[in-house]
């Protein structure tokens, strides 16, 4: 785990108002997004953020 | 230095009181908020949409008056007693207001919920506004009165406790979170002084039948003197956690006690003057003094503005402490896992996005494009409805177990918990304003129109409306975590030591700050000559046109009218057949 169960819970928390907000703003400069599209984007950035986060910790011995 | 319960076990016994009942309200105000979002929605529909103002009544009282001011008041006497470190005075004066105050509840609430019972002439369809033209039973303004009399004397009792301390103590400042609570009484005084007078001279008499008919605007106006100042009552509690708390929390101090105390003086200042600003759709009140409002009401953005500034410099101070570095990595550094600091955090977060919508509705001008529609909820459900509301949640992580001594039932549970909150109130407060933005009323149970369609600016009007039923059902389910979270921790047979009940010495100390700050005479006068200035005028030309007690019409239901209107034009259409 790159972060903790918890920090993730509240990293795909504040994550959605993110992109509910920024949909509404996309449309105010004329693009627009379906509800669909919303949620397709939704899902795809909480299972990259879900990914990054399982990820093996990088191994600092490797550095040195 | 041990848990809140360990020194204070009576004052613990009164404070846990308050915090549940205020809970048993939160529950009641939750139960009717998600009912209403779903028949407005048209999404599940089982009331009736005649008792849509019954439910309507009830979300809002049993949320804003009840589960917010029971609360507060559990804070301030944790505040009042922490800081000054003693007893209150007198146990058994403290349980009287207390008292006072669930009876006023308990004969309010049920005179509202009686308007579901059809066999009951009894009703008080109001809204938390409850101004004339529209009427409740005499029993929901009789509760009222006894509640805002007890939260009167709440306010005497602190007072007595500071004062007998001051005796003691002649030469030291007030501390801090005891200035808070005072500060924020004055102008609870000032306020409810309208209500009073709006109640007891027009309002109870009225629907006792004494009088006939009252002056609506007048009702109105006095409401509104103290509807904006309840607002604040509702958030300087919710402040008082993110400057005393948060920085605790965050594993730091507060940055500066005097810029502290110098938020507090300018909302006790600025808050009341301007009442007016909810009401800049009203005909009969001059177009000049709604422009000196707005103009006051610009100004209440400064110590909001003071507050962000602090309490983030307090948190960064605090994750710094713990070995947090860089612009923004310090941000890793806190404390996430805790709900009380999560929780918190949040609802400070949402209160920036809140501060913001608000700044449209106080401008004069582009009121007129939001005013009662459904962007209006949206604004105050971030406002009230998330920044002290979820505070209020997230506190009571740590004051529950500091007011009984037992381990909080579930931690991953209440991380849980403000998160969804923190999400269902997006979707909810999004698709509020955008509804708003396009014309959607707010208050009504059919907002859609009969041959008229709304045009959804994105989307469609039963996208918005699907959003803001999945938002409610969210917060549903979170207040429902909250709840069975809070009666687990109160029967947890484990007990644990909840940590010290301690709150931080900022790193800027009172002693920074002018002793004139804690000349509370001043301030109350300032305060007194403000509201003077600005109500005076107002008030007068609103008596002089319109009568203390109105020049009469029909009051409610004016639907009456509109039957008997049908029944002539019937009729005499029916004659011209013939
Ligand atoms: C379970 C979460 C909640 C839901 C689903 C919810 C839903 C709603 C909705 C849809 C409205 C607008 C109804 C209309 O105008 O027709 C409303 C109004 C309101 N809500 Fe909430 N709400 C919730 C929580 C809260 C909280 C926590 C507070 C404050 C502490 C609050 C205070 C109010 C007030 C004061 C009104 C205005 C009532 C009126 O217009 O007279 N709500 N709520
Ligand atoms: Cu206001």
């Amino acid at each position: 785990m790159r972060i903790s169960r918890s920090g993730l819970l509240i990293l795909i928390g504040i994550l959605i108002p993110v992109i509910v907000e920024l949909r509404t703003l996309f449309d105010m400069l004329g693009i627009e997004i379906s509800v669909a599209g919303t949620l397709l984007i939704g899902v795809l950035a909480i299972g990259v953020i879900v990914f990054w986060a399982t990820l093996p910790e990088p191994d600092d011995s490797d550095a040195a | 230095m041990g848990a809140y319960i360990d020194h204070f076990p009576r004052e613990a016994k009164l404070i846990r009181s308050a915090f549940y009942t205020s809970f048993i309200m939160l529950a009641l105000g939750g139960i009717f908020g998600v009912i209403q979002t779903l028949h407005r929605t048209d999404v599940v529909r089982f009331i009736d949409s005649a008792d849509y103002y019954t439910v309507l009544t009830a979300h809002g009282v049993f949320m804003v008056i009840a589960f917010t001011i029971f609360f507060l008041v559990g804070m301030f006497t944790w505040a009042v007693t922490t800081s000054l470190e003693r007893p209150l005075e007198d146990m058994s004066f403290s349980w009287l207001w207390f008292l006072m105050m669930t009876v006023g509840a308990v004969i309010t609430g049920v005179t509202i919920l009686l308007g579901f019972v059809e066999s009951v002439d009894v009703s008080a369809d109001v809204l938390f506004t409850f101004y004339a033209p529209l009427q409740a039973h005499p029993l929901f303004y009789i509760g009222l009165v006894l509640f805002v009399i007890g939260t009167w004397l709440a306010g005497a009792d602190w007072f007595r406790s500071w004062w007998a301390w001051k005796r003691e103590n002649p030469d030291e400042r007030i501390p801090l979170p005891t200035f808070m609570v005072l500060t924020t009484m004055i102008m609870w005084y000032i306020a409810t002084l309208a209500i009073a007078v709006s109640i007891l001279a027009f309002l109870l008499p009225w629907s006792l039948g004494i009088f006939d008919h009252v002056n609506p605007l007048l009702t109105r106006t006095l409401f509104w003197f103290f509807g904006h100042p309840i607002v604040y009552f509702w958030l300087m509690p919710a402040y008082m956690m993110w400057y005393l708390l948060l920085p605790k929390f965050a594993g730091g101090r507060l940055f500066s006690d005097p810029l502290a105390r110098v938020v507090f003086i300018l909302f006790l200042l600025l808050s009341t003057p301007v009442g007016i600003h909810h009401q800049y759709m009203d005909p009969g009140i001059a177009e000049g003094f709604k422009f000196i409002v707005m103009t006051n009401t610009m100004f209440l953005l400064l110590p909001s503005f003071l507050t962000a500034f602090t309490v983030v410099a307090s948190i960064e101070h605090g994750a710094r402490q713990r070995g947090g570095d860089g612009y923004f990595s310090w941000l890793k550094s806190l404390p996430w896992r805790e709900p009380a600091f999560t929780g918190m955090a949040l609802a400070g977060l949402m209160f920036a996005a809140g501060g913001f919508s608000g700044m449209i509705n106080a401008g004069m001008n582009i009121n007129y494009l939001v005013h009662n529609t459904l962007w209006v909820p949206g604004h105050f459900h971030l406002t009230v409805g998330t920044a002290v509301a979820l505070s209020f949640m997230a506190g009571s992580y740590w004051l529950i177990p500091q007011m009984t001594g037992r381990r909080l039932a579930s931690k991953p549970i209440a991380l849980l918990q403000v998160v969804l909150w923190f999400v269902g109130m997006t979707f909810m407060a999004n698709s509020m304003h955008r509804s708003g933005l396009i014309g959607i009323p707010r208050r009504t149970a059919e907002p859609q129109y009969q041959g008229f369609e709304f045009e959804a600016a994105l989307g469609s009007v039963s996208e918005l409306n699907a959003q803001l039923a999945i938002g409610a059902t969210l917060l549903f389910l979170s207040l429902t975590l909250f709840l069975w979270n809070m009666l687990i921790t109160a029967f947890n047979k484990s007990a644990e030591s909840p940590g010290e009940n301690v709150i931080p010495t900022p790193l800027s100390g009172p002693d920074d700050s002018p002793a004139v700050l804690d000349n509370m005479k001043l301030w109350t006068a300032i305060a007194v000559v403000l509201v003077i200035l600005a109500y005076t005028l107002p008030l007068a030309s609103i008596v002089s046109r319109g009568g203390l007690l109105g020049r009469g019409g029909d009051a409610f239901p004016v639907s009456i009218d509109y039957l008997a209107l049908f029944a002539q034009v019937a009729l005499e259409s029916a004659a011209g057949l013939v």
